[in-house]
């Protein structure tokens, strides 16, 4: 499945709406085991908030090695590359391996921890 | 209630511009004020002054008050160019319409407009020729600013929005954005998170630089959700690390600054509820580069 992402959403993907509208039409084709290519050629602005909302909930049920293998992403500039890849590494943390997220919360209580 | 004449100093950008900014939000942020805002000693009055003083008469008009800028007080030519420039004035009762020069528009955004506020950054902040970059360059920098509007819309839970103005500083080379909102602010909204997750622990105790250290590192958010979340400033932080920007944060009892060299944390008094993000980019194509670039190459 080629998804050209200018055109399904448009030039700006920024909302979490926009995500979830991509995730609904990628998600039944990569859980049957169908490769999706999304094609960012002419997408001016790709925010996290978006792709978290796109991709984060995919790591519920593949890990990284397998949506890569899935999901590939073409034509990203370097600003968009970093974006991806800085989501995915942390949405694959955050949805599967819930020892980082109470790690993460740990640091507020270690920190008042440290003021007694 | 009595009018209360509140008068406007001269207000750069520095720690002691915002604290004056926020003494006055101390004097007028309760319900049913009647504030007119005097002119007369104001000699310069940068971007994060003129956001700030319009979302917080927006702010007044949201808590029931009256809010007037005595335009018949400015008497200093500079600030009466600027502020009719950019909007300001004519969003508060002055006959002038805005017009294009050096300074970028003020702007209010009572609710999130994506679409609207990408052209604002692209067009009338980075759009003008101050700074000479590619179009995808152009792109990256609306990427990394855009994601400040976000974060402010998903966490700050503003009744009134956000607000933002900007200026290009010819002598100084220099480009600025100033965002505000009037929400409950970073550390706060720190505090009331760990209060959730560990109501064992006496949050109120959390320092604001903890806070603001702790929002800023990557993967940490205080709306978990289904999606996971926590990279919008990390990538903001990094951008303004790299392209030689600086990134001063104000938020609660707290303040924040992020440049290539440090990121500094620290308490901080008066006490203001909401968060002011205050960027500044150089305009010199050399400073700026994507990831794995070298400057000036």
């Amino acid at each position: 499945m080629n998804i050209k992402l200018s055109q399904f959403i448009g030039e700006r993907c920024i909302t979490a709406e926009q995500g979830q509208k991509l995730l609904d039409e990628i998600q039944p084709r990569l859980l049957a085991g169908e490769i999706v290519t999304i094609d960012l050629a002419g997408v001016k602005t790709l925010l996290s908030l978006f792709l978290n909302n796109a991709v984060g909930p995919l790591f519920r049920h593949f890990n990284l090695q397998q949506l890569y293998r899935l999901l590939k992403f073409e034509n990203p500039s370097d600003s968009q590359r970093l974006t991806l890849d800085l989501v995915l590494k942390n949405a694959e943390s955050y949805h599967r391996n819930p020892a980082i997220k109470k790690a993460v919360d740990d640091t507020l209580a270690k920190i008042l921890e440290e003021m007694e | 209630m009595a009018q209360k004449i509140i008068p406007i100093p001269t207000l750069n950008d520095g720690p002691k511009d915002f604290q004056m900014l926020f003494d006055i939000w101390s004097q007028v942020n309760g319900y049913f004020e009647d504030v007119s805002f005097d002119f007369s000693g104001c000699r310069f009055l940068r971007p994060n002054a003129v956001a700030f003083l319009g979302g917080l008469a927006r702010l007044i008009e949201s808590r029931m008050g009256k809010v007037a800028f005595d335009w018949s007080t400015l008497h200093n030519s500079w600030v009466r160019t600027t502020i009719r420039q950019n909007g300001f004035a004519g969003a508060f009762g002055d006959h002038s319409a805005p017009w294009d020069g050096t300074s970028i528009p003020y702007r209010e955004d009572p609710i999130f407009r994506p679409d609207e506020v990408a052209e604002y950054l692209s067009e009338n902040w980075l759009g003008k020729g101050w700074v000479h970059v590619s179009e995808a360059l152009k792109n990256a920098i609306v990427e990394r600013v855009l994601e400040l509007y976000v974060n402010a819309f998903e966490h700050s839970e503003s009744q009134i929005g956000v607000f933002s103005c900007g200026q290009y500083f010819k002598k100084l080379n220099q480009l600025q954005l100033t965002l505000v909102d009037f929400g409950i602010g970073i550390p706060a909204n720190v505090r009331g998170y760990l209060k959730r997750v560990r109501p064992d622990l006496p949050a109120e105790r959390l320092k604001a630089e903890d806070c603001l250290k702790w929002a800023f590192q990557r993967m940490t958010t205080t709306k978990p959700g289904k999606t996971g979340r926590g990279v919008g400033l990390d990538l903001l932080k990094s951008f303004i690390k790299v392209n030689h920007g600086i990134l001063t944060v104000y938020s609660n009892d707290g303040y924040a600054v992020i440049t290539e060299g440090q990121e500094l944390y620290k308490s901080f008094s008066p006490v203001f509820e909401g968060a002011i993000f205050h960027v500044k980019l150089t305009c010199d194509e050399a400073y700026y580069c994507l990831a794995g670039e070298t400057p000036g190459a």
